[in-house]
């Protein structure tokens, strides 16, 4: 019998990041666009995917990763462990140790990709992800002017166009900093 | 259909278009003249990496990859258009066209309008193709008033970060729901039809058969056109010693297995994995008879247009301009509300050929489908 029914490396991949920031993220809850995010960090740092991210100021976007959570919750390689329908706190579940194995050679190549984007981000609720993706896009407008840089100073001017005086000089540094730091970007 | 569309959106906002394009390196000069080219060429080059047959063959030949990866390749390497494309438009047109077919880590944001026109919720590829192949299938349902679409089209632009995406006027609203209910139609009646599902499992394992080394670099993937592939199909078909004669000949001779199960259109993830226990239980209880199940691994698209009742701002929020304020597509159209955004499809298929032995599967696959749920 021949049955199609196959997990994707996407599907592996998603699963792992869940469970990478999951073990970092024990008081905040896992939200679909905290993964997306983590994902498409990811995507930057050259992991490969078939996600394609278009690009936001409030973020990117890829609504095929909210396709592939549900798939893995109803694999039961994650669950979902808020009771309510309109919120969501993601955890690994007892399938993950299958997709793990399945793509065990891939995952030895990018896990630690994945471990180091949680450890700088994983921990990071929502509201914080937020303004580091929006320093991401406005570093991302500047640098496609062209030019060798530097890059910050106009990346901040951007970023405040957009956020207004919402964040403080030195809470936009800490967030740049954390870009840097985990080589997203660079100064 | 790129064009038109580019034009149409020039037409209204060139000027701030251009004023926004003139910000990416590769665009400072003949603004407007370039970004039309590179979205012209996306257009038309997204896909030169498929192989013979489109989707049917990719998941053999691409295995690691995919065919816009291999699009991409076609387009920037020096050797196939790289060179082409630089010397007859410009320095860095190749990248830049790449950009908008796979958007990596050195996506100018200021180009996601263009990015909208070759692949978005209105992008001229799925327009193009509705029409296509509705003619070409003999089916009207495909079929939209794309002229309309395009004439209600504009851009939106944000005021703080400045960024342009693509936007609808408020009498385009009916325009774009059709396009939507056709995506709906075709997808349902036509891309996943069960005669359509099974011949491209038989594509499948026919382009597997004849072996990957067929298909490892570009320029074989370009060679293995339909028209030589259609060509060795036939010889195989006739010549039970070739490697393909299996799969070929029951191509050609339309000798296909059928459906005894399928996945009803509003189905959801759970459903697919009871389909899955019902293939594995109806194989064990019937050893002699080959089955071939295709249950999709995700759900198929049919819109992304996010509604108010929405957990998480994944989804995009399609801009709707009514009175030169920027409102919710979500919000405006009553349809949108209440059509699915994903449906799934899927088929236990069986080679029975006698109708009654067929008939008593079928049934017993629905009473394990019932007595699983």
């Amino acid at each position: 019998m021949a049955l199609e029914l196959e997990y994707r490396w996407e599907h592996a991949l998603v699963a792992v990041t869940i469970e990478a920031a999951a073990e970092r993220c024990s008081e905040c809850s896992l939200e679909k666009s905290t993964i997306q995010k983590l994902v498409y960090f990811l995507k930057i740092l050259k992991v490969p995917m078939s996600y394609r991210f278009d690009m936001h100021p409030n973020g990117p976007s890829c609504p095929d990763i909210y396709d592939d959570i549900e798939w893995l919750l109803a694999e039961e390689v994650i669950e979902n462990i808020e009771n309510s329908s309109s919120q969501s706190n993601y955890k690994p579940s007892n399938s993950i140790a299958d997709i793990k194995d399945e793509f065990k050679n891939q995952l030895e190549s990018y896990l630690p990709i994945v471990n180091d984007v949680c450890d700088s981000f994983g921990e990071l609720i929502p509201s914080t992800l937020q303004p580091i993706t929006t320093l991401d896009f406005a570093y991302r407008w500047v640098k496609a002017g062209g030019g060798d840089g530097p890059w910050k100073a106009e990346s901040v001017r951007k970023f405040k166009s957009i956020e207004k005086e919402k964040y403080s000089d030195s809470e936009i540094d800490n967030l740049y900093s954390k870009l840097v730091d985990a080589q997203l970007v660079t100064l | 259909m790129a064009s038109r569309i580019f034009d149409r959106l020039a037409a209204e906002k060139g000027a701030q278009m251009e004023a926004i394009f003139r910000q990416v390196d590769s665009l400072k000069e003949d603004t407007m003249a370039r970004a039309r080219q590179i979205c012209r060429l996306a257009a038309l080059l997204h896909d030169t990496g498929h192989c013979c047959f489109s989707h049917a063959a990719e998941s053999v030949i691409h295995k690691d990859s995919d065919h816009e990866s291999m699009s991409v390749n076609i387009l920037c390497q020096p050797e196939f258009l790289g060179t082409i494309l630089t010397n007859e438009y410009f320095e860095g047109c190749p990248q830049l066209t790449a950009s908008l077919i796979m958007p990596g880590s050195d996506f100018a944001p200021q180009l996601q309008l263009l990015r909208d026109i070759v692949s978005g919720q209105v992008d001229a590829d799925r327009s193009d193709y509705l029409l296509r192949d509705s003619l070409h299938c003999g089916v009207d349902y495909g079929r939209f008033d794309h002229l309309r679409l395009i004439e209600c089209l504009t851009c939106w632009q944000d005021e703080d970060s400045e960024q342009l995406t693509m936007a609808i006027n408020r009498d385009g609203v009916h325009s774009f729901e059709s396009l939507i209910l056709a995506r709906y139609q075709m997808n349902t009646q036509v891309y996943y039809h069960r005669l359509r599902r099974i011949y491209d499992y038989y594509l499948k394992r026919y382009f597997e058969s004849l072996g990957k080394q067929l298909f490892d670099t570009p320029e074989k993937v370009l060679e293995w056109n339909d028209i030589k592939a259609t060509n060795q199909l036939f010889l195989d078909a006739n010549d039970s010693s070739s490697a393909g004669y299996k799969w070929a000949s029951r191509i050609v001779n339309r000798k296909h297995h059928k459906d005894v199960f399928s996945l009803d259109e509003g189905d959801g993830p759970h459903s697919v994995k009871i389909a899955k226990k019902v293939a594995i239980a109806i194989q064990s209880e019937n050893t002699d008879i080959d089955f071939i199940v295709d249950l999709p691994d995700k759900p198929i698209s049919i819109h992304k247009i996010a509604r108010d009742d929405e957990d998480d701002n994944l989804l995009d929020d399609f801009p709707l301009i009514e009175r030169n304020r920027k409102t919710s597509l979500g919000e405006r159209s009553q349809l949108m509300k209440h059509l699915p955004k994903t449906f799934r499809i899927g088929y236990i298929f069986a080679n029975i050929d006698d109708s009654k032995k067929r008939n008593e599967v079928a049934t017993r696959c629905r009473q394990l489908g019932s007595d699983l749920s």
